[in-house]
């Protein structure tokens, strides 16, 4: 007897593929670099047969104000010791010694700050999986959150891509609305956000648990 | 009585030696600098354990690595800088 109705299997093993077919249907560069460094990568909580299909963090132009800081804070003290050799200025408790170490101590700091602005960008990371969303913000050295979503609990996804640096270099803020009382995901200057969105509007209500 | 007097007036300039020294602004610079360079090896550290506490979160392979080995280099220097200023100051 023929049967009316078969179940069909279970679609989640399909989404990975499915995912990288719509990202490479994109074509972007950079989509294609993110899913490069995608496969070497782990996150903790990370399931056995979870595999990361997007790993996506801020475009490298939004470290530009932070870079530029750091050459100005660089140089300022090569300016000053110029300016110096025009102007005698005599102050008996400043000593060589304490010349050198405040000079030392000054270079320590820019390269804290350097340290720490790349420890911002590099660790602000949004992961999508073929089983779910991981959002790691990283914004202080006293503060990170992560966040885990399933696939199924995804409701809506938007960006915005908005000014004159975000279009030239395409990249703009992607927003992932979850189900009621679950926080919302984000990721900020994300490069090719259109693409990014339209992989995860793709996988939208897929997932583990869904019908 | 004279070494009575005597030993009253070596008292007066001992005194006025702990307040010339309290007055000093050298000894002033010496311990602000210390107190921050040692301020600033505790907030160095700190930079370790949070490199440490994101590599387990999230492990990207080679650059979780050298960044962990960058934060170490910077406490080292940190450190150093501490010890030269002793030295130095």
């Amino acid at each position: 007897m023929p049967d009316i109705f078969i179940a069909k299997k279970e679609s989640k093993v399909n989404i990975d593929s499915s995912l990288e077919k719509k990202a490479n249907h994109h074509k972007k560069t950079q989509l294609e670099r993110d899913l490069k460094i995608s496969r070497k990568v782990s996150f903790s909580n990370q399931k056995e047969d979870e595999k990361i299909i997007l790993f996506l963090r801020a475009h490298f132009i939004t470290n530009f104000p932070w870079i530029t800081i750091s050459v100005i804070l660089v140089i300022f003290p090569i300016i000053i010791w110029v300016t110096s050799n025009f102007v005698n200025i005599s102050l008996p408790f400043i000593t060589a010694g304490l010349i050198t170490i405040l000079i030392l101590f000054y270079y320590l700091t820019t390269f804290a700050y350097v340290l720490i602005n790349f420890m911002k960008w590099f660790y602000n990371i949004l992961i999508i999986t073929n089983l779910g969303i991981v959002d790691i913000d990283y914004s202080g050295l006293l503060y990170h959150d992560v966040a885990f979503t399933k696939l199924n609990l995804i409701e809506d996804v938007n960006y915005i891509k908005t000014g004159f640096l975000r279009s030239l270099f395409n990249f703009g803020d992607v927003f992932i609305q979850t189900a009621g009382g679950k926080e919302n995901l984000e990721g900020i200057g994300i490069p090719n956000p259109s693409g990014v969105a339209h992989v995860i509007a793709d996988s939208i209500g897929k997932g583990e648990g869904s019908g | 009585m004279l070494s009575q007097i005597q030993l009253e007036k070596e008292k007066e300039v001992d005194n006025f030696n702990t307040l010339n020294l309290f007055l000093n602004v050298n000894i002033w610079i010496k311990i602000i600098m210390l107190l921050l360079i040692f301020m600033y090896s505790i907030f160095s550290f700190i930079i370790i354990n949070q490199v440490r506490a994101m590599n387990k979160i999230i492990y990207i392979p080679s650059t979780s690595h050298m960044l962990f080995i960058i934060s170490v280099v910077h406490l080292i220097l940190a450190v150093s800088l501490f010890l030269a200023a002793v030295a130095i100051l």
